[in-house]
């Protein structure tokens, strides 16, 4: 009798689970475009976050409104409005932390394009220098550098890139000497010269702020040297601190196609 | 007596004669006359500090003949040129530079498949430092802007190269155009460090 009654519950619950609509049953969006396209390409593009990782991965559909992405969107080099797959990890220049829509192990060879977003700790070259003061010098750089994206975007080849340095405790240098900043390239031995650090007053930290049109993927340190104010060698000289820039997984080591492209 | 003392005051007048004639007497009219500041023996350069103030003028640095042609003038009616303003002065400690670039006639970058880079070219040293890269639309007009913080007075030349879209390497590609920067011909002496200012806030501490 008793099993009987628990057959009977099992049978009315297991009746009931299965009443309830599976994910087969909801069927794919086949609108052409607005939300029933996006929804359709988040669904089944195969390397769309959705696909990879689920929906509870989506990025919400904010700040696009019908007249398409805001200034923010189109100054990082994100992708359109109206594109469904958008899946690079992230979008900020600011790390994401414990962000559970970072993805960590994304490639950039998948989708999207090679971006330099980075913060670099400059330390000095020879430490034993600075032995017996207080405080030896030290400095971080930010680099960032928007645009050149690959895949289909407006601002292919309006690129920028920022560096951004600060550096304390530099030793005290006479008024005919001051700092300069460079980005330099192990393959080619080059040394890109940034400008000269400007003092806050009492000289206890110099800064720089530094924009240049093209691309900054090819270097690999950032370093900071003394040089005399009205210099006629513009090779670098004396290093005091140097930083090795760390490749992101954002950032391409060769370009994704070596194809001749065209310009709409 | 006195004819004695006369010969022997002409001879000594006339030894000068002796060091007239050697070659190692620099006459007023073998020594270079200097021009501008550098006449004055006391100048001080803060009056009138280094600067670049010029334009210059870019023409097609491969071989291409533009003054033998069908054009107007017998110029050819398309040839690659270019124009830089380049600004920079060193003041007090404090240095600045800008170089605004215009070209025209160049190939286009949506033909090509190539986008143009700029350089500032040291030729006693050879260094080169890049100014950053743009493309030119149909016409081949590209434009390209760069300030820097520092005294560009080094630089001899501006050039402009042709590269590949996403280059990651560094070394320059052929050039396109270059030009010369026109220096002063007046020499302006570096300012002496003790008398350069030494700063805003030097009196207060």
């Amino acid at each position: 009798m008793r099993f009987a009654v628990l057959g009977i519950i099992a049978l009315i619950v297991i009746l009931t689970v299965s009443a309830i609509p599976n994910n087969a049953d909801i069927p794919i969006p086949a609108g052409y475009s607005g939300f029933d396209a996006r929804e359709r390409r988040i669904q089944t593009t195969p390397y769309s976050r959705a696909f990879q990782f689920g929906d509870l991965y989506r990025k919400d559909l904010v700040t696009f409104g019908s007249k398409g992405p805001n200034s923010r969107l189109l100054l990082t080099g994100a992708k359109s409005a109206f594109s469904g797959v958008f899946n690079l990890d992230t979008n900020a220049f600011f790390n994401q932390g414990r962000n559970p829509s970072r993805i960590s192990n994304s490639d950039p060879r998948m989708r999207g394009f090679s971006r330099v977003d980075v913060s670099v700790p400059l330390e000095p070259l020879n430490v034993v220098l600075y032995e017996n003061s207080v405080a030896a010098p030290r400095g971080t750089a930010r680099l960032v550098q928007r645009g050149g994206n690959e895949w289909g975007s407006s601002n292919l080849d309006d690129f920028e890139s920022q560096i951004f340095i600060q550096a304390t405790d530099l030793p005290t240098i006479g008024n005919d000497e001051v700092y300069e900043a460079w980005l330099f390239d192990d393959e080619t031995e080059y040394a890109m010269s940034l400008g000269i650090l400007e003092f806050g007053s009492q000289k206890l930290t110099a800064t720089l702020v530094f924009n240049i049109q093209r691309l900054i993927t090819p270097f690999d340190a950032v370093m900071i040297t003394r040089e005399p104010l009205i210099d006629e060698d513009p090779t670098p000289g004396e290093i005091i601190l140097y930083g090795q820039i760390p490749k992101g997984r954002t950032q391409l080591p060769v370009p994704t196609t070596y194809a001749s492209r065209r310009l709409r | 007596m006195k004819k004695f003392f006369a010969l022997l005051a002409f001879a000594i007048l006339a030894l000068p004669a002796f060091a007239a004639l050697s070659d190692d007497y620099v006459s007023p009219f073998k020594f270079p006359k200097r021009q501008g500041v550098e006449r004055v023996t006391h100048y001080d350069a803060r009056i009138n500090a280094q600067q670049v103030d010029t334009f210059v003028y870019l023409e097609a640095a491969y071989d291409f003949d533009a003054l033998y042609s069908s054009g107007r003038g017998g110029y050819a009616p398309i040839f690659p040129r270019g124009t830089a303003r380049v600004k920079s002065s060193v003041w007090n400690g404090a240095t600045e530079s800008y170089v605004l670039l215009k070209t025209k006639d160049l190939p286009p970058s949506a033909r090509v498949g190539g986008l143009f880079e700029a350089w500032l070219v040291d030729d006693d040293t050879g260094y080169r430092l890049s100014m950053g890269t743009f493309i030119t639309t149909f016409g081949g007009s590209g434009e390209l802007s760069y300030h820097i913080n520092r005294y560009l007075g080094p630089y001899d030349r501006i050039e402009v190269t042709i590269e590949p879209f996403n280059d990651l390497d560094l070394t320059p590609g052929p050039p396109v155009i270059s030009g010369d920067i026109p220096k002063s011909k007046w020499f302006t002496p570096h300012a002496k460090s003790s008398k350069l200012a030494k700063g805003p806030f030097e009196s207060i501490n």
